[in-house]
């Protein structure tokens, strides 16, 4: 129990760095072969994306507001590494927070200011549409994500992450409450406008959110969102799949098992579905998740009554 | 050690490559389009994104206004490259990675860095006339020019927040100068911009408006169509269609209607965001026509692309009946029978009231036909 020394702070992007370029990789390699061109060179692209904007210009538009559009592109990657601070990698996390959870989905609410930040920023209709869309989208996704992960933390009875997987010793919270953890799949996805969830960033509007960054900006904005995904998969372990709970190997390698099998479901979604409309998706949201992700959530307090 | 110069050749090894659509030139950007995927190059979404401009054939003297435009909002280090003929596309894509490789070249500065120039006569539809009016820097030329003010009637100019866009728009700036005042004199503007317009709203609310170009340079839209729109919100009040240049080139030569159907389904699979079933339409055409009908009844078996454009609205009909015309359209071209193509002028009908996204599918669905002369033909709302 107790937290990670202080210098695993630093270890974190490198670790979730790392996990986004397998993550990455993955996916190029699932897109070329989709193409029917060579998948090999895929498993390179990140490094050939990190340089080629890196050393790209950095660009401005008409009267764009740069310091708002600057700041929403660098809180994207900042709110990802935030909310891992409370991820327990293996048995313990960076930060041991009592109220982890609430944490965990503050940080992944400022993702809805980065977005909207940058498109507003950008100056650009385009732009300004997909930083909506985004906005439209949480307010979608976000209600139903809560349900969800308040089951988690009250089958736990806490919101502390360790108590959470503490208390999955015996039977993963996946068994007992199954719906909150299809519905936490679909919010990882909408909240890293991931896989059917792309719609600020699609193509059908020319990048959306991102349509006028180039260079570092767009490293800082691109990168910060495949970081978010990866911390929401991650979550998924202990929320959901009993931590770093498994026989033979160490705690550690469960959570990046389990963390890798949570992305490769995500990347499979996004390569089966198209993109949701989020009028539709709304509906389904509000009218089935919601009443659904709250039954669950009455169930699981019976429970938890019961066993009291 | 020379840091940059390292980065560039890692770089130069993948570039994201802006796809230009030249009317009449499909042979070119097909043989383009393969070489990409060969490659394993992406195709970028706009000029932001782009490392690699490439015009896929001889564009007219308004699209290459446009092409001249998109240039100039394309970060270093970037390439510029044209493709004539179908055989031209390796060598151009070799020449343009040989040159952003070139750390020497992409220091240069911007005038000096177009290769295998492609723009060649800008000035002659008058484009441009109104820059010096709005007072604003070459970078962005795209999105906006003073017209707008002109065409609504003093409305004190148009429309403020596209500025950006600048994949859109042509040329087509004469208009301005025919009604003449842009009407932006009073008030101090943010970058010398016109503020967006009044109008009412379907609810009857009188809301900002926004005039934004669609096309002719956007992902997967039509070659050298421009549908110039009034939003609000997000929602078409107005449009006009138009095809840059149009009646220019003569209708591209597709070998097997099958493949031109099959670019058509591509392009509205891809807008609706499902790029594993856009990629297989996009084999199929370059190699395997004979088994569409497969993709034809995996996108019709879609559910949730089904519960996606049900409903939508496209004029009198939805966007699903849409899609329904366009997947039996590839089944008549493989029976041997292609059905005819709608044109241009059907669009503007079918836009209004729809909103962006929809209006994207609306127009991928309904593909119009941009090499036959159409005539441009505006709706207006209410």
């Amino acid at each position: 129990m107790g937290e990670l020394p202080w210098w695993s702070v630093l270890l974190l992007p490198v670790l979730l760095g790392a996990a986004t370029w397998a993550v990455l990789a993955g996916d190029a390699v699932l897109r070329a072969r989709a193409a029917g061109g060579p998948g090999g060179a895929a498993l390179v692209a990140p490094a050939r994306e990190v340089a080629r904007l890196l050393a790209g210009q950095r660009r401005t538009t008409v009267a764009a507001d740069r310091v708002l559009g600057g700041t929403g592109a660098a809180l994207l990657p900042v709110a990802a590494l935030l909310a891992a601070a409370v991820l327990p990698m293996g048995e313990r996390p960076v930060a041991d927070l009592s109220a982890g959870v609430v944490w965990f989905n503050a940080m992944e609410v400022l993702a809805w200011a980065a977005v909207w930040m940058v498109g507003w920023g950008s100056n650009s209709a385009l732009g300004l549409v997909g930083g909506y869309r985004f906005v439209a989208q949480g307010l979608a996704y976000e209600l139903p994500h809560m349900f969800a992960i308040t089951t988690a933390a009250l089958g736990a009875e806490s919101l502390r992450l360790t108590a959470i997987v503490d208390a999955q010793r015996d039977l993963w919270f996946v068994v007992v409450m199954p719906v909150a953890f299809a519905v936490y799949l679909l919010s990882a996805a909408a909240m890293a406008f991931w896989g059917p969830f792309d719609a600020p960033v699609a193509r059908d509007v020319a990048g959306g959110a991102a349509a006028e960054l180039s260079g570092v900006d767009r490293l800082a904005f691109v990168g910060g969102r495949w970081l978010l995904l990866v911390v929401a998969a991650a979550m998924a372990v202990p929320l959901f799949l009993g931590g770093g709970a498994g026989p033979l190997l160490p705690a550690w390698g469960w959570a990046v098992v389990k963390t890798a099998a949570v992305l490769a479901l995500l990347v499979w979604l996004r390569h089966r579905f198209p993109t949701v409309r989020m009028d539709r998706y709304v509906e389904l949201a509000w009218v089935v998740l919601i009443p659904l992700t709250i039954v669950q959530a009455l169930v699981v307090a019976l429970i938890v009554l019961g066993g009291a | 050690m020379d840091l940059t110069a390292a980065l560039l050749r890692v770089a130069a090894r993948r570039p994201h490559v802006l796809v230009v659509a030249v009317p009449g030139s499909a042979g070119a950007r097909l043989a383009l389009e393969a070489a990409l995927v060969r490659r394993g190059w992406p195709l970028a979404t706009g000029p932001a994104d782009a490392d690699v401009l490439a015009v896929a054939g001889a564009p007219g003297p308004e699209l290459a206004a446009v092409v001249e435009r998109i240039w100039r909002q394309v970060p270093a280090p970037r390439a510029r490259i044209g493709i004539r003929t179908a055989g031209a596309a390796d060598d151009a894509l070799d020449a343009a990675a040989a040159l952003l490789r070139d750390a020497a070249h992409q220091r240069r500065p911007p005038a000096t860095s177009t290769a295998g120039d492609d723009g060649r006569d800008h000035g002659g539809d008058g484009d441009r006339s109104d820059r010096g009016g709005n007072g604003h820097a070459g970078g962005h030329a795209g999105g906006h020019d003073g017209r707008h003010g002109g065409r609504h009637g003093g409305d004190g100019g148009a429309h403020g927040g596209d500025h950006g866009d600048g994949h859109g728009d042509g040329h087509g700036d004469g208009h301005g100068g025919h009604h003449g005042h842009h009407g932006h004199g009073d008030m101090e503007l943010p970058g010398g911009l016109p503020m967006a317009d009044l109008g009412e709203d379907r609810d009857g609310l009188v809301l900002d408006r926004l005039h934004v170009p669609l096309g002719p340079v956007l992902p997967d839209w039509p070659a050298g169509l421009v549908v110039r729109v009034a939003l609000q919100g997000d929602v078409v009040q107005e449009a006009a269609a138009e095809v840059l240049d149009a009646g220019r080139a003569a209708p591209s030569v597709w070998p097997d209607p099958v493949a031109r159907e099959l670019d058509a389904l591509a392009r509205f699979l891809a807008v609706a965001g499902w790029a594993a079933a856009a990629a297989r339409a996009r084999a199929l055409r370059d190699g395997e026509t004979g088994r569409a009908e497969a993709l034809v009844r995996r996108v019709r078996r879609s559910r949730t692309l089904r519960w996606s454009v049900r409903g939508l609205p496209a004029g009198s009909t939805d966007v699903a009946a849409l899609l329904e015309e366009r997947l039996v359209g590839v089944e008549a071209a493989t029976r041997g029978s292609p059905s005819a193509r709608r044109g241009v002028e059907e669009l503007p009908g079918l836009l209004v009231g729809a909103e962006l996204a929809a209006a994207r599918l609306i127009v991928a669905a309904v593909d119009p036909d941009t090499e036959r002369a159409g005539v441009p033909r505006e709706v207006r709302h209410g």
